[in-house]
This record gives structure tokens, C-alpha cells and sequence, in this order.
């Protein structure tokens, strides 16, 4: 219980998702239209704690994209709020929310796509500067230069375009971009995941040398669990719409209580070939889509613990251990663990 | 083991706007029989032109200039077009990175299974459709026949993986080129897929040429390892070899740059700089400009692939 | 924004040089320029380099064959016509009208198709089922028959040509931009533009105009050369340019009766369109090269 204490005194909420949701309606069919519901987000909880980075893994069709895009309320949710320091995103007016962008920005994943090919790299950094009427002329030029040293680019490139740049150094225009206004918060959607390795890296050290300099809240979304473990201090899994467990990054690849995490770990490829496991391991099946989720627990089709309550009743997300959420009916705890096993309530 | 395929300084090199660029300088590799070869390396490096210009395959811009191909004793180099065109999907296929596009949305699965039965093995349409179906058995497909006949967008992106891997293995083919198989694949279902090509490996003693940039892929799958690097390969060498004890720096540094999921460090470590443009190569070692152990020499002296033991080069004057 | 933004650029020496380059490397858009370049230096220059006044009338030279063929003088470079008129003259006068309505119409139209089609494409929703069931009117109703109506009604008169051409066209700028702009809009960029609180309105001029332009360019440029043949056609039907004023349509109107007898009246002004148009065109595809952003820099 002491520890609860310490973290609330401790630590400031900066961002939350609350019952958070996103449906999206699709005409289906050519003779009868009919209308499929698809639950990209559906009712998501967490909090995103000051200087932090929570990290959000999950396959194709999770809704972890959505989730980003909801958070920077660049979505309008379906129900459910999310809670930027202290105020309501989803009450917002459009001109109020796009004050609010402010503090609230975003790194995309594909810095091929994600820059106007029609703006000088000056334009794209100083343009945030620009229509918040923070500054200009001189002191916005130097602003400008400030930043591209910040992300390691070099001054000279200022009137270039982005076609001239390598992916990487797209990302890092893309980067001076996020930072031009100084947020608090930064979501990175995929924001290595279209780079080649080396420049990964790069990419990475980046953004953790940015986080330290300028104390900055990271939201960090990525399929590749082995980058996200790298740079998230917590991680949030979600399947089919629902975020199924969630701690600290240790204590969820150490001692991960959920089937579909548990799977997840084992499936990731190990740069080593000594540790070639031929188990038998590997998650069988397919990700359902999300227009058509399974009952009860998403996840039960394809995992091995599921009993006829998983088909039934949805579980719910909920703090299992200190700082440890889950959503499951049957969480693979260790036997020494004094958490007793739910299922059988 | 038998030989299967042998590539002889290769050198494929695109007409630009510029000139002539070359993209690959240069490579020679060696397969036997039912043997998983990868080749790594990021984008840039030549790894799927190398694979493109195995098959004939090249975009039209691009000319294989110079080296030779054999597959067993048959030099590739030496036989008409439309030689070569029969070769492919019987003796040599191929897989793509995304199954979407490389199936045709019009057709059914069934049809586009037959095609290649009927077109390349003379199979009547009744055999083709009992081949088809015994091969997307075999490649993990439940339900085979009502599969037959689906449309590509009636499945999802495993199956259609899968369904690829199918029509490539019909012909029975001694060579399976895959290209990036898993990079548009979720890691659940990469995993099932890498299994898969390791069954099929067992089963039919194909030889696998992968082409990934994924380490992971790699260790996971292959038999020998050959790292390219600006088109050229860099290091070779069998994969346990290859991780136990990398020898040139770049594949040192592309290990040490991917976080690892078990072993978590504070800053990873990052090749500076970027992979260079084929217009314009560094003189020298072409890993010069990144390299943290370049000198003199490496500027001046393009360094050979060397032999430091049996299943074991390197590109490299330094290690 | 591809022009200015050449101009704007200090490194515009380097990007000119390239332009120049690219234009040396494309032999038709070479031609293109050249051939628009001269009609538009002939149209501009008309009083000046023509020999005769074009409406002169000289009933003694009446069909008057070009000065190569049998009984051709060379007082008549290109022959006159069943009026005796220089058909040279003609020609010359003629590009004023058939160049001034071909690009004032496109002008106009795609000032209204652009705007349109953005405000369609981005707004979306009932603005969008407004413009887009008007364009469909539109193309509906057969061009030519509702030009001719519009043109009956209120007069053929040079201003009312243009608005007519002007106002019916519009159509097909406005379906470009109105499908460019809902691709754009999906963008990553255009996304990014919303995270740093850019407003609609400088998310339409600075990300989505921009990456519309270049196709809407070439579409453009293609259309100054339909509308061209449009004004020969309203011409040729009688509603469109009305003499003394000349235009390659309106001549090509007169020499209908005679081209069995009198093959040079009809050929030239056919011969004038069929070449401006194809320049006009190959300026079109080379225009889309250069507006490529990777060109630039």
C-alpha cells in the first residue's frame, strides 16, 4: 500500500484515457449495404505519469494507432474522455483543442509521408512557431537553428526539401517539428519502425537523450516489442481493441500474467541462434478482425488456458499486483506468487 | 551436400537520369541443397537486387553486367529469355514481402494455384486442383478446399503469406528466393511462417535464399549468413559462427544497434551516419566513412572478401 | 506554390539551372515551348508583323491559292479566302481570340473548379453532396447544346464566350481536385499539420493546394488546348466569334463551303489549332516534370 502512496504523491498524471472508445461504421456489401460496426478502441484506462514513457505494443488491428490519434485528439472518441492536464480533450471546442495542441504533439512513423514534399525544412520546423504566433523574423530563425542542432541536423539544410534527406534524418526533421513548440507530451506513433536498423538506433538515443534534456512525457507506440522495451519505463499491451495488461516494463517481461503477452514474448525473434527454441510454443491462429471480435475474452480462441467462462464474460482490466493491470480470467501466476488464481471465484 | 546455386561476382547496375548506377558490385555466393541461406542487410545494400537479378527479374532500367549464375551446372548466363522463363516457378521461385499485391485480387486462390501446374507441369485441371489443394495443406491451410475458392481479400495476411509460399512450392522448385517473407507480418504470425519454411526446408529439401533486414529473422532461420553492405557482401559465415564471434565492424555494429528483448541497455550503440548513395560511393572500404577502426589504408585500399576459416569471410583489413 | 517558391529560394540559381537542364533533356517539351512562345509573340505582335488589315475585303482576289500553287502570287502568302481576304492576316489576327479565350476560359474555370474541389474534398459532408450533384448536372446536360443555349441567350460577344467556356468547364477541374484532395487529406503530413494547430485554411493553401497543383496543372494545360477547339467549334456553328473579329474557328467556319474548291481556306486555321494545341500539350508534360518537388533543389 506504501508504495501506492508514494507514487500518487510522487507522481503527476499528465495524460489519461478513460473507458476511452472508438467505433468506427462501415458499409459492407454492393446490393445490401449494411453497416458493420468496428471497434477499433473499445474502452481503453490508463495514465500517462509526468517524464515517463508508457509504451503501447500490439499486433496489426489492435487499435494502437487509434489510441494515439485519440489521445492527441485528433479523433473524436465514440464515449470516454481523455484527461490532458487536467482538462477534458473530448469537451473541447475545435479552436480549444487546437491551443491545447500546444503542449500535445506527435512523431509519425513514416517520415517519407509524414513531411509536406512542398516545404523548404525550414518551413516545416518554424511552422508550428508560426501559426501559434509565438514568434518570428529573427528570433523565430533562431529558434529554428537551435532545434535542427537539437536533433542533430545541420544548418545548412535549412532550405532544402525533404526528398533530399534520408529516412533518418527525416525522422529528426520530423522530431525538430514536434519539439518547435516545446510540448509536454509527445506521441510517437511507429516512430522508428519504417527506419533501417543502424538507424534505429540513431533515432532512439535521440529521443532518449531529448526526454532527459528537455523533460519530456513520452506516449510510444510500436509493434516491435524489443524497441518498445528499450525506450518505455511502463508498457501497455492491447489486443483487438482493449488494452490487456499493463506494468512496468521489468515486471511485464519478466513476469508476464497474461496468456496473449506471455505468447507475444515467446514470438519474437531472438538474435541468436543458440537460443533457437523449435517449441511448440507458437501462438496458433489468426488475429480476428476487429469488425467481428470473438465473445467474451478476445484473446480466447487462441489461447491455450481458455475455459468456457472466456467465451462468456469479458474480464476485466483491473490492478492485479502493485502497478501490474490485467485483463484475464486466468493469469499465469507463479506458484509462489501469494496473488491467488481468479478463476476460481 | 550437392551444389545447387552458385552466383559469380555479380554486378547489376540501373540506368538514372545520372548515368549508370551501380547497386551491386560484386557478389558471389555459394548454396548447397536444401540449405537456408539469408542475406542481410539495410535498404540500399543491394540484397534484393542480387535476388531479382538470380531470378531474371530486374526492372527494366536495370542490366546484369557482369558475373555468372548456375543453377546445379546450368549456367544461367547462357540460356534465351524464354529459357529462363521456364526455369522460373519449376526449378527457381519466388516470394514477396507483401502477398497482397503479389496475388492477383481478381482471381481465386484455386485458379492462381492451377495456373502455374498447368502452365509449367502440363497437369490437367483435375490433377492441378488436387495438387493445389495437397500443397496448401501443406503449408498449414485448414479447410483447404473451401480455400480454393477464395478470393486474395477474403484472407487475412498469414494466409495469404502462406497461399504464396503454396503457389511457389507447386512446381516443386529446388530454389525458394523469399524477400523480406515477414516484414509485413505480425510477430505472431511471423513466427508460424518462419516455422513453416523450416518444415518445408525438412520436407522437401528446398534450398531457401531469404532476403531480410531483421537479425532476428536470421538467427531464428538460417543455415549461413552472408551481411551486404553498399553491394557488396561484407562477412559470410555459418549463422552461429556469424553471432558468436562477428568479425567486420558493420556487422558488429548492426548487432550491437537492435535492442535486445532480454538484456536491456541505457543507450544502444548506433552505426553513425547513413548508408551511402550508389551514386556516390566512398572510395576505399565503402564502410570507411562509418567505420570506428578506418585508417589510411581503408580510405585508399578497397579491402577483398577473405577466407578466415572454412565457414567464415570477411571484407575487412582491421579484424 | 511550385513557381513562387522558385523564386523565393536563394538556391533559385541552382534550381533554374536545373529546370534548363530538364528542359534541354525533353526535345518535345522544347518544342512545346517554342511553338507556344511564338503564337503567343504572333498574337501579341499582330498589327505589327501582319500584311493586311484582316477584315479587308477584296473582291477582285477571291480565292486566291497559296503563292506555291498554280495561279498563287506571293502578294498572298497563304491565298485568300472567299472574300478575298489575307488569309495570313486572318491567321495572325485569328490567335488573339483563339490564345486570349483559351486561356481566359481555363483561367476561369479552374479558379472555380479549384475552389470548389477543395472546399468539396476537405469539408466533405453536405458541401460536398452540393458541388459534386452540380457537376454532375453539369455533365449531364450535353456541353455544346447548353453552350450554344447560354450563348443565344445572352448574345455572342467575345466576354460572354469566355464566361460561357469558363463556366462549363469548371466541372473537370473541380471532380481532380475534389479526388486529389480527399488522397491528400488522408496524408500523414496533413495530419501532422493538425497536431501543431494549423487551421483548415492553412491546411488547404499550404498542404493540400500545393500537392494538387502539379496534376491540376497539366489538366490545365491540356484544357487550354480542348478549349482552343471548343471556340473553333462554337465559332463554326456561328455562335461564338462574329465577324469583323477573327478567330481560327470562325475561319475555319468560312472555308467549310470551299474545301473541295478551295482547300487552303479551311486547311491553315485547322493546321493553326491542330499545332498550337499539340504545343500547348507537350508544355502540359513538361510542366508536370518540373513541378515535381524532387526536381527542385
Amino acid at each position: 500500500m506504501n508504495k501506492i502512496l508514494e507514487n500518487s504523491i510522487e507522481k503527476k498524471v499528465v495524460l489519461e484515457a478513460r473507458d476511452l472508445k472508438k467505433h468506427f461504421e462501415i458499409s459492407k456489401g454492393i446490393i445490401k449495404r449494411e453497416k458493420v460496426n468496428v471497434k477499433a478502441v473499445d474502452g481503453i484506462n490508463f495514465k500517462v505519469y509526468d517524464g515517463e514513457t508508457l509504451g503501447i505494443v500490439g499486433e496489426s488491428g489492435c487499435g494502437k494507432s487509434t489510441t494515439g490519434e485519440l489521445l492527441l485528439g485528433l479523433l473524436e472518441p465514440t464515449a470516454g474522455e481523455v484527461i490532458f492536464n487536467d482538462v477534458n480533450l473530448s469537451k473541447m471546442s475545435q479552436e480549444e483543442l487546437r491551443l491545447a495542441r500546444k503542449d500535445l504533439q506527435v512523431i509519425f512513423q513514416d517520415p517519407y509521408s509524414s513531411l509536406n514534399p512542398r516545404m523548404t525544412v525550414e518551413e516545416i520546423i518554424s511552422e508550428p512557431l508560426i501559426v501559434h504566433n509565438i514568434m518570428k523574423g529573427k528570433k523565430l530563425k533562431t529558434r529554428v537553428k537551435e532545434l535542427m542542432n537539437l536533433v542533430g541536423l545541420q544548418e545548412h539544410q535549412l532550405k532544402r526539401f525533404p526528398h533530399e534527406f534520408s529516412g533518418g534524418q527525416r525522422q529528426r526533421i520530423g522530431i525538430a517539428r514536434a519539439l518547435a513548440l516545446d510540448p509536454k507530451v509527445i506521441v510517437c506513433d511507429e516512430a522508428v519502425s519504417a527506419l533501417d536498423v543502424s538507424i534505429q538506433a540513431q533515432i532512439l538515443n535521440l529521443l532518449k537523450k531529448l526526454q532527459d534534456e528537455l523533460d519530456l512525457t513520452f506516449v510510444f507506440i510500436a509493434h516491435g516489442l524489443p524497441t518498445v522495451r528499450h525506450i518505455s519505463d511502463r508498457i501497455a499491451v492491447m489486443y483487438l481493441g482493449k488494452v490487456v495488461e499493463l506494468a512496468d516494463k521489468n515486471e511485464l517481461f519478466d513476469n508476464p500474467l497474461h496468456p496473449y503477452t506471455h505468447g507475444l514474448l515467446l514470438s519474437v525473434p531472438v538474435p541468436d541462434p543458440e537460443l533457437r527454441k523449435d517449441d511448440p510454443t507458437t501462438m496458433k491462429g489468426e488475429i480476428p478482425s476487429p469488425s467481428n471480435p470473438p465473445s467474451g475474452c478476445h484473446f480466447h480462441p487462441r489461447c491455450k488456458f481458455a475455459t468456457e467462462k472466456c467465451k462468456e464474460l469479458v474480464p476485466e482490466f483491473r490492478e492485479i499486483i502493485d502497478n501490474h493491470y490485467l485483463a484475464c480470467h486466468h493469469p499465469l501466476i507463479k506458484e509462489d506468487n501469494e496473488v491467488f488464481d481468479t478463476s476460481n471465484d | 551436400m550437392e551444389k545447387l546455386l552458385q552466383v559469380e561476382n555479380l554486378k547489376v547496375r540501373f540506368k538514372t537520369n545520372e548515368g549508370y548506377v551501380s547497386t551491386v558490385n560484386g557478389v558471389s555466393l555459394e548454396m548447397k541443397k536444401g540449405e537456408i541461406l539469408a542475406i542481410v542487410g539495410e535498404s540500399g545494400s543491394g540484397k534484393s537486387v542480387t535476388s531479382l537479378s538470380i531470378l531474371d527479374i530486374l526492372p527494366p532500367n536495370g542490366e546484369v553486367y557482369d558475373g555468372e549464375v548456375y543453377l546445379e551446372d546450368k549456367n544461367l548466363n547462357k540460356i534465351s529469355k524464354n529459357e529462363y522463363r521456364k526455369l522460373r516457378g519449376k526449378e527457381m521461385s519466388m516470394i514477396f514481402q507483401e502477398p497482397m499485391t503479389a496475388l492477383n485480387p481478381v482471381f481465386t486462390i484455386g485458379f492462381q494455384l492451377r495456373e502455374s501446374l498447368q502452365l509449367n507441369l502440363k497437369m490437367k485441371k483435375s490433377e492441378a486442383t488436387k495438387k493445389g489443394i495437397e500443397m496448401l495443406e501443406l503449408v498449414g491451410i485448414p479447410d483447404a478446399e473451401k480455400v480454393m475458392t477464395r478470393f486474395p481479400h477474403q484472407l487475412s495476411g498469414g494466409m495469404r503469406q502462406r497461399v504464396m509460399i503454396a503457389i511457389a512450392l507447386s512446381c516443386d522448385p529446388k530454389l525458394l528466393i523469399a524477400d523480406e517473407p515477414t516484414t509485413a507480418l505480425d510477430v505472431t504470425i511471423q513466427k508460424q511462417i518462419l516455422k513453416l519454411m523450416k518444415n518445408i526446408r525438412e520436407k522437401l529439401n528446398t534450398g531457401i535464399l531469404i532476403i531480410t533486414h531483421d537479425l532476428g529473422v536470421v538467427a531464428e532461420i538460417a543455415d549461413r549468413v552472408a551481411v551486404m553492405y553498399a553491394g557488396e557482401i561484407v562477412e559470410e559465415a555459418s549463422v552461429f559462427e556469424l553471432f558468436k564471434n562477428p568479425k567486420h565492424p558493420y556487422t558488429r555494429g548492426l548487432m550491437a544497434s537492435i535492442p535486445k528483448i532480454h538484456d536491456v541497455v541505457d543507450k544502444l550503440h548506433s552505426i553513425e551516419g547513413m548508408v551511402p548513395n550508389p551514386a556516390e560511393m566512398p572510395s576505399g572500404c565503402k564502410f570507411h566513412p562509418r567505420c570506428p577502426l578506418a585508417d589510411n589504408e581503408c580510405v585508399s585500399n578497397h579491402p577483398k572478401l577473405e577466407k578466415i576459416s572454412d565457414t567464415h569471410a570477411k571484407r575487412c583489413f582491421k579484424v | 506554390m511550385g513557381v513562387t517558391s522558385i523564386a523565393r529560394s536563394p538556391s533559385s540559381k541552382r534550381v533554374n539551372k536545373k529546370v534548363f537542364n530538364r528542359l534541354l533533356a525533353s526535345p518535345t517539351g522544347l518544342v512545346g515551348l517554342c511553338i507556344v512562345f511564338f503564337a503567343v509573340t504572333i498574337a501579341i505582335l499582330a498589327p505589327v508583323i501582319s500584311p493586311y488589315d484582316p477584315a479587308l475585303t477584296n473582291p477582285v482576289d477571291r480565292l486566291v491559292p497559296p503563292f506555291w500553287s498554280e495561279g498563287g502570287s506571293t502578294k498572298y502568302i497563304l491565298g485568300t479566302d472567299n472574300l478575298g481576304r489575307d488569309i495570313l492576316s486572318r491567321l495572325i489576327y485569328g490567335s488573339r481570340i483563339s490564345i486570349l479565350v483559351g486561356i481566359s476560359a481555363v483561367v476561369l474555370a479552374g479558379a472555380i473548379g479549384m475552389f470548389l474541389g477543395l472546399i468539396a474534398g476537405y469539408y466533405g459532408k453536405i458541401w460536398d453532396f452540393v458541388i459534386m450533384r452540380t457537376v454532375d448536372a453539369f455533365l449531364a446536360i450535353p456541353n455544346i447544346l447548353f453552350m450554344l443555349i447560354i450563348l443565344a441567350v445572352l448574345g455572342p460577344s467575345l466576354m460572354t464566350l469566355i464566361l460561357v467556356l469558363g463556366g462549363t468547364t469548371w466541372v473537370v477541374y473541380a471532380r481532380m481536385v475534389r479526388s486529389e484532395t480527399l488522397s491528400i487529406k488522408e496524408k500523414e503530413y496533413v495530419k501532422s499539420a493538425k497536431a501543431i494547430g494549423a487551421k483548415n485554411f492553412r491546411i488547404i493553401f499550404k498542404y493540400i493546394m500545393p500537392n494538387v497543383l502539379p496534376s491540376f496543372i497539366v489538366i490545365a494545360t491540356l484544357n487550354v488546348a480542348t478549349t482552343i477547339i471548343l471556340e473553333a467549334s462554337l465559332s463554326f456553328l456561328g455562335l461564338g466569334i462574329q465577324s469583323p473579329e477573327v478567330s481560327w474557328g470562325l475561319m475555319l467556319s468560312d472555308g467549310r463551303d470551299y474545301v473541295a474548291t478551295s482547300w487552303w481556306v479551311a486547311t491553315f486555321p485547322g493546321l493553326a489549332i491542330t499545332i498550337t494545341v499539340l504545343g500547348v500539350i507537350f508544355l502540359g508534360d513538361w510542366l508536370r516534370d518540373v513541378l515535381d518537388p524532387k526536381l527542385k533543389g
